[in-house]
């Protein structure tokens, strides 16, 4: 194949390369580990206090031995590539769901009795820290 | 009256007619990635018998959902990954499809008595 042949091929395929990039960001982010271990104390910190704290959470399930409380953070990303000389011929996309999840188990009198915290977003990723 | 031969040519030209025509379109190739949920789960993560539901959220988080039983809790932790590749042909006027989905899904469910301690787990894994 002739060298101009190759250059129409490839100028044709990038001109109809087509990026289409998904990002969003649900819920506040969660405090740090080092506000969580201050301001939270198992035995003693209240539903109350909590809420006010940190505001609704995202659920609440009542347990046989209190109540859960879950606040969340959820990172979504997708990319996806397509290709479309004279009709599309390639087609990808790849994408990921994390959260940062935050669980308080508060007992009958609404005392803080277990935490459970699981940070699966990278924090470092430049698109997370954009307005929500 | 027609020859025989006249429509076995007519036959032949129009299918390397759909043939060209088919050949024209190159088909699209699609591939799909996905992923959900936390990192993934072993066997050996499941929390002993007669440990707290505090223990058990400080070792592996909150839930991915609380199921309300009437005489137990149960917290549900799951991971999930999709993966599907196909090509579809169809653009042309001979349809040819071909997909393959490969998926991937860890359970680990932890059964709580009334009074928050572990009476058992169940752990399963599905390619």
């Amino acid at each position: 194949m002739r060298r101009s042949t190759l250059c129409a091929l490839a100028v044709t395929v990038l001109l109809t390369a087509g990026c289409v990039q998904f990002r969003r960001n649900i819920g506040q982010p969660l405090p740090s580990d080092d506000e969580l271990q201050t301001r939270l104390e198992v035995g003693s910190t209240t539903k109350a206090e909590t809420l006010a704290w940190l505001g609704a959470p995202l659920s609440l399930r009542r347990q046989h031995d209190g109540d859960l409380l879950i606040w969340d953070r959820a990172h979504e990303w997708s990319d996806t590539l397509i290709l479309v000389p004279l009709v599309t011929v390639y087609y990808r996309t790849v994408g990921e769901a994390r959260w940062d999840r935050l669980a308080l188990l508060f007992d009958h009198d609404g005392v803080l009795k277990g935490v459970g915290i699981n940070r699966d977003i990278d924090p470092q990723a430049p698109d997370v820290r954009g307005d929500d | 009256m027609r020859r025989p031969g006249h429509c076995v040519r007519s036959v032949l030209a129009f299918g390397i007619v759909l043939m060209a025509h088919t050949a024209c379109h190159p088909g699209i190739f699609n591939q799909l990635r996905f992923s959900a949920g936390q990192d993934w789960l072993l066997p050996s993560m499941a929390p002993e018998v007669g440990q707290t539901k505090a223990a058990v959220l400080d070792s592996l988080g909150p839930p991915i959902n609380s199921l309300p039983q009437p005489d137990h809790d149960v917290f549900v932790y799951r991971v999930r990954a999709d993966g599907t590749t196909a090509f579809n042909g169809a653009g042309g006027n001979v349809p040819f499809y071909y997909s393959t989905t490969r998926s991937a899904e860890q359970t680990l469910l932890v059964f709580f008595d009334r009074q928050g301690i572990v009476v058992r787990t169940a752990f399963s894994e599905a390619h």
